[in-house]
């Protein structure tokens, strides 16, 4: 199976090194301007990856491409972007891909695969497999230029495509990637627990002028997630749980997520208990900037749709509300507005019976 | 003048060591008396001002408030807001006609929270009631019966309610204060706390910095960041607003705050007014998050803001999220727990109603 990665990041060298370890037929390919100077560049100089941490060590060739044609010969073209990257690769590749392909969001966030898949149907008029997970399954972080250190590879994460009719075909062809992951009933479930979404925004409102005096010089899940911060996640996770059950999707608890995955030794308690007990997040520092994907992508891309989505169940979100206005105005950015909209996703006016018939069916 | 100052924290001893050293005949009284054996026993408070210490009195120290208020010609009332209902209780019954009852501060409508409770106790006196925007001083308990007083501060805004009893306690209550400036009604005293401004924000989206390091960090100098100052800014925007939905002409709070002598610069963004403030520079954060910057400042000062903006009509959309989240943070309901419009007895009224009861009374 040829598998062209779009991307080039932290989590993209790891998801490149993981399949290759796993015996996929892999490259991996970004033509956006600063991927190409920071990343392509060098690993293309260097023939390849170096990898650290929990996959084992060594050297792993790759192969690279800043040509987006390489989508067209393969059998997933699996997309390891911030969530706003989605956007620029749907646009650009969107002429690319044929119908027999599938486009892997790795990961999905809320209505990403909805609005990529809008995209190239504005686009090109053709009907995409999508499909996408609720998280990236790997924590990882690059050390240098060619060099990734994986901390954690995931043990439980969802799984659906859209229109979620896909969701057999799709899930036979990306399971035998990552066996781990769970067949959802839709892209709506899948979304609802991207866990990032739920944990960062509350940590980055709360902690903004540690964040900005010390340019993010604390530990920022062991020591900027005190018991005030975590009751706020704990309250917008209760938020969150209602939205699922008045929206009839099937979720979890945050916290039993998070210990379903082993990033937790205690997923018994509250959020604060949770993180304490976080072996994989203990030398995790906070972002330099408030301008980090955080909130980029965790509020703009996460938590607005989130919060939109809640809207249309009819269940009331204060403190999601509460933490878009206060994020949006502390950075200046009207994440309300910007960020990613029910306009955006095609679903304005959309009521719950409509709405789960296009999870189901597509536009 | 014969003025009982009711309280014992900071304010409380300012007032009561500045005035008796102003040649007034000072009685004190406050809710747990033990705050005040010191004064009791010594019959007076040392006072540090202007780089000087003296020994101030005499100041008399009252139990009983039949005794501290039936001679007062003028009460003031040093407490936290959060405890105006109860001085109100306490003291209602001993209350006598014409007697000024100055509430230093009323912070946001602790007068109007004050008239509430006479009325629901059926106190009918005509005494004069007035409150300030703020406290008159910036000053520090300084160990048993000493206080320091850093500043007296400049244009301290003062209004009667009902107004129209303005001109006619003015004078008295410079006597009291002499830095005072007549505001038009309570609603701009009330509108222009600086600490319900500038204090939630900067402890809100500081909390963890705040209980991981117990409020180990220059609170004002380096926690209102830029982003901190913007957020400050957005409920500066909406405090105006409400204002001028009831015909007053708002200050900023960069103008306020260096109107009362607490920075240099007159505009300019919060952050960079913030960075200029001397006063303030070396001031900590407090040390957990259960301290008056939420409970006076969001219970008592947001709280009854955002209430005045649903009867003005304008939205506050970052005041309503900084009562939510600390509402959550903390585990106490602020809306239920703080000072709302039910409290200060004007639930369901129209602005017109409020208007006219700010300034007549009726």
């Amino acid at each position: 199976m040829r598998i062209v990665i779009l991307g080039a990041g932290a989590g993209a060298c790891a998801a490149a090194v993981d399949l290759k370890l796993n015996g996929f037929d892999v490259i991996l390919c970004s033509s956006y301007e600063p991927d190409i100077k920071e990343r392509i560049t060098p690993i293309q100089a260097r023939g390849g990856l170096d990898y650290s941490g929990v996959l084992g060590e060594g050297f792993m060739p790759i192969e690279t491409s800043t040509d987006e044609n390489e989508v067209k010969a393969a059998d997933v073209i699996m997309v390891v972007t911030l969530a706003n990257g989605d956007e620029y690769y749907a646009s650009k590749c969107g002429k690319l891909i044929s119908e027999d392909q599938i486009v892997f969001l790795n990961p999905g966030y809320i209505g990403s695969s909805i609005r990529f898949s809008n995209i190239v149907r504005a686009n090109t008029g053709k009907r995409i497999k999508i499909c996408e997970t609720n998280n990236l399954p790997y924590i990882s972080r690059l050390i240098g230029p060619t060099h990734v250190r994986i901390f954690k590879k995931s043990k439980f994460l969802l799984f659906s495509s859209f229109p979620s009719k896909d969701n057999d075909l799709c899930f036979s062809k990306i399971r035998p990637i990552y066996p781990f992951l769970k067949l959802a009933e839709n892209v709506l479930e899948t979304g609802m627990l991207n866990p990032n979404i739920i944990l960062h925004p509350a940590g980055m409102a709360m902690n903004a002028g540690w964040i900005e005096f010390t340019k993010g010089d604390f530990f920022y899940y062991l020591e900027g997630h005190t018991p005030a911060v975590a009751r706020v996640i704990d309250s917008f996770d209760e938020e969150r749980l209602n939205i699922c059950r008045a929206a009839k999707v099937k979720t979890m608890k945050f916290v039993d997520f998070y210990y379903k995955n082993e990033y937790t030794t205690d997923g018994s308690k509250g959020v604060y208990e949770a993180l304490r007990n976080s072996e994989p997040n203990r030398t995790i520092k906070a972002p330099p900037s408030l301008n980090h994907r955080y909130v980029t992508e965790d509020v703009g891309y996460g938590l607005v749709p989130m919060a939109a989505i809640g809207r249309i169940a009819r269940v009331k979100t204060p403190t999601m509300d509460s933490l878009i206005h206060l994020i949006s105005t502390m950075t200046a950015v009207h994440y309300e507005t910007d960020g990613l909209t029910l306009e955006k996703m095609n679903l304005v006016d959309v009521d719950l019976s409509r709405l789960n018939a296009i999870l189901k069916d597509g536009f | 003048m014969k003025i009982t100052v009711i309280g014992a924290g900071n304010g409380a001893f300012a007032s009561a060591a500045d005035l008796a050293d102003r040649g007034h005949k000072v009685t004190m009284f406050n809710r747990t008396q033990s705050k005040l054996d010191t004064v009791r026993r010594s019959g007076g408070i040392s006072l540090t001002f202007n780089n000087e210490t003296r020994f101030v009195k005499p100041i008399n120290v009252s139990s009983s408030p039949k005794e501290a208020i039936t001679d007062a010609d003028a009460i003031v009332v040093a407490v936290p807001t959060t405890a105006h209902a109860y001085v109100a209780d306490r003291i209602g019954k001993c209350l006598s006609d014409g007697q000024l009852v100055l509430l230093n501060p009323g912070h946001t409508l602790g007068g109007l929270e004050f008239r509430n409770r006479l009325r629901r106790n059926s106190i009918k006196k005509k005494i004069k009631l007035c409150e300030t925007m703020t406290l008159t001083y910036i000053t520090r308990l300084r160990g048993a019966g000493a206080v320091q007083i850093f500043r007296k501060s400049k244009n301290i805004r003062i209004s009667a309610l009902p107004s129209v009893d303005n001109s006619s306690i003015f004078d008295t209550a410079k006597e009291i204060f002499p830095n005072l400036v007549l505001a038009r009604n309570v609603l701009e005293t009330g509108l222009d706390n600086i600490n319900a401004i500038c204090h939630p924000p900067g402890t809100i989206m500081n909390a963890g910095w705040i209980e991981h390091t117990r409020g180990n960090f220059k609170f004002y100098k380096d926690g209102i960041t830029p982003g901190i100052g913007k957020i400050t800014e957005a409920i500066d925007q909406e405090r105006q607003a409400i204002m001028r939905s009831f015909a007053i002409k708002p200050i900023s709070f960069v103008e306020l705050f260096h109107s009362v002598g607490s920075t240099t610069l007159r505009k300019g963004s919060v952050y960079s007014a913030m960075k200029a403030s001397e006063a303030n520079k070396t001031i900590k954060a407090p040390a957990s998050l259960d301290s008056r910057y939420i409970l006076e400042d969001v219970g008592y000062g947001l709280v009854p803001m955002v209430e005045l903006s649903k009867i003005a009509g304008v939205g506050a959309p970052t005041m309503e999220s900084l009562v939510n989240l600390s509402s959550i943070m903390n585990g106490v309901n602020y809306w239920k727990e703080g000072r709302t419009a039910k409290k200060l007895g004007i639930n369901g009224m129209k602005k017109a109603d409020l208007l006219k009861l700010v300034g007549t009374g009726k």
